[in-house]
């Protein structure tokens, strides 16, 4: 077990992280004695201190608890998109490469077409149709999110299918739906599980960059993006207000990306192992 | 390869009517008045929707429009009577286009000149600093940069002006922030592909062989291992377009990127329309472009397609 996580420094650093900054996330809008969205006033522009530990922003509001609400829906963004855009292309990618021919062209074909258009043109055009909240950018990253996801599995799925083992299983008369699932999938999980991770950081950097500009989530809901959007305007006189959530937009990404990193490498050893 | 070429254009070409589609009626069910309605009478309104085209069936809108597209008309500006959507379009485009191809050059180059430094180094002080470069690019998201690069090296060291395209010292500071992001994705590809082909069987027959590592590596890796440099040209090209709506917002660039989020902003429907479309399409080309200069250096992948 030392060994393995030994192997993986990687990884640990990674979940440690993205551990921390989760528990923080979730604890710190449910403990801590301001909320998000109450205004003081008194206390506007306060530097940091003891009871406001990132200060307040121009309104009197808490930047400690309104950087780590707004890391909570990063997450959430993270974390949803990964998950339907996951099973959407595994099943999209798997009908395609395990029925193959005329099937396989044409959804395929759709994906192309859906796919060549930039996502954040959909994320934008849905925002503005359907409202600035965090639903609505989920959906315009779902769009084509799923299609990388898709043509991962479609490709594994085509690779495998032609191997013995599925052939065996086959003339075992196993149905098909579980040579699908329990054969095929549990075998292609690594690719799909590496492709799965990079939707995370994908996503929380799409919704950032949204709240940034000003399509994303709106007042008083607070993404990480609107933050360092709001602080922008007062960047001459209190940059530290804008670095606390870009500070956290980075270690969040950072965290991600390092499993992901991890896995891809040890996925690809592993290959390289089996095909020797 | 002239199957594929066909597929691919005829893959772009409906690409592009789901754009204007989706775009078209996505618009019109936004909510809001395209009109400022504040203080207008009801006959003002009937007319001017009149004037614009508002009055007929969506059906028969989406119709106009197409013909209309197909002659180059985007449209008039709801917000700015009398501005067209294309000559809006016309004297934007050219400062997103050039910050976005220098820095998908600067990407590109400094991209594949890093994965293969890494490559061919033993230094592993140069590896761990080009892993720890590209996790920090990787992380560190393109408006972060800019906003960064500005008071830095703009208002405090003052070595680059910060507002405008006017000079080419301008064009510094945005093409860094948008170049930083796709450098690391190249430096990354490069990498693995350049250790991909040097495990391969031909590198070591032609070693076994006595030919040199320089001829090796010029001859035959590099030629190889830059097809995913090269196909990832489309991708950048969409981050590029994309990333221009926060760089050029920073610094105040008057590129297409700055318009888009001028228009979302004013909610000016005509512009938001013609500006997706127009970016889109551009993204589209660029898709097309890059796989088939990708089809053309590599027939296997045309062949895996075909299959």
């Amino acid at each position: 077990m030392w060994q393995w996580l030994k192997g993986h420094k990687l990884a640990v650093a990674g979940s440690l992280l993205l551990l921390l900054l989760s528990a923080t996330a979730i604890l710190v809008p449910v403990c801590s004695a301001y909320s998000y969205s109450d205004q003081n006033a008194h206390l506007q522009n306060a530097p940091a201190s003891l009871i406001h530990l990132f200060g307040t922003d121009k309104f009197g509001r808490d930047i400690f608890v309104r950087t780590w609400y707004a890391a909570r829906i990063s997450l959430m963004i993270g974390l949803g998109s990964m998950i339907v855009n996951g099973v959407i292309g595994v099943l999209y990618g798997g009908i395609a490469g395990y029925a193959g021919g005329k099937t396989d062209f044409i959804l395929m074909g759709a994906a192309d077409i859906i796919v060549s258009i930039p996502s954040l043109l959909y994320v934008i055009l849905i925002t503005l149709t359907l409202g600035q909240n965090a639903g609505s950018i989920l959906l315009g990253i779902c769009i084509s999110g799923w299609i990388g996801t898709a043509r991962v599995v479609r490709g594994e799925v085509r690779r495998m299918k032609q191997m013995e083992f599925v052939s065996a299983a086959r003339l075992a008369g196993v149905p098909r739906r579980i040579i699908f699932f329990r054969h095929l999938l549990f075998n292609a999980a690594g690719p799909i599980i590496v492709n799965l991770t990079f939707q995370i950081p994908q996503a929380i950097f799409t919704e950032a960059f949204l709240s940034f500009v000003g399509v994303g989530i709106e007042a008083p809901a607070a993404s990480l993006g609107t933050l360092i959007r709001e602080a922008k305007s007062q960047i001459q006189l209190y940059p530290a207000q804008m670095l606390y959530p870009i500070l956290i937009l980075c270690l969040l990404i950072l965290a991600v990306n390092l499993i992901g990193i991890d896995l891809e490498r040890s996925f690809k050893i592993r290959k390289e192992g089996l095909m020797k | 390869m002239t199957a594929y070429l066909l597929k691919r254009v005829g893959t772009s070409i409906i690409s592009l009517l789901v754009l204007i589609t989706v775009t078209f009626f996505l618009t019109r069910i936004m909510p809001g008045s395209p009109f400022q309605t504040g203080n207008l009478s009801a006959e003002v309104l009937v007319a001017m929707e009149e004037e614009y085209g508002l009055s007929e069936t969506p059906g028969k809108q989406y119709f106009n429009y197409l013909r209309n597209l197909l002659g180059g008309e985007l449209g008039i500006s709801y917000q700015k009577p009398g501005v067209t959507a294309a000559e809006i379009i016309t004297r934007a485009w050219p400062a997103t286009v050039v910050v976005g191809t220098l820095a998908v050059l600067l990407s590109v180059v400094a991209g594949t000149l890093l994965g293969i430094c890494h490559g061919v180094t033993q230094s592993k002080l140069i590896q761990s600093g080009i892993f720890l470069g590209t996790t920090a690019g990787m992380a560190i998201p393109n408006f972060v940069f800019a906003l960064f690069f500005m008071p830095l090296f703009g208002v405090k060291l003052r070595w680059f002006p910060i507002v405008g395209l006017t000079t080419a010292a301008n064009y510094v500071l945005p093409v860094l922030a948008l170049a930083m992001y796709p450098t690391a994705v190249v430096t990354r590809l490069m990498r693995n592909a350049y250790e991909q082909e040097m495990a391969k069987e031909y590198v070591v027959m032609a070693q076994a062989k006595g030919i040199s590592k320089k001829r090796i590596m010029m001859g035959h890796v590099l030629k190889n291992a830059c097809i995913p440099a090269v196909n990832y040209a489309g991708p950048a090209a969409a981050f590029m377009i994309t990333g221009s709506f926060a760089v050029e917002s920073i610094f105040t660039i008057p590129g297409l990127g700055r318009e888009f989020v001028m228009s979302i902003s004013n909610r000016d429907y005509t512009m938001i329309m013609a500006l997706t479309i127009f970016m889109g399409a551009i993204v589209i080309i660029m898709n097309l472009l890059t796989d088939v200069l990708c089809a053309w250096l590599n027939p296997s992948q045309r062949r895996e397609e075909a299959l």
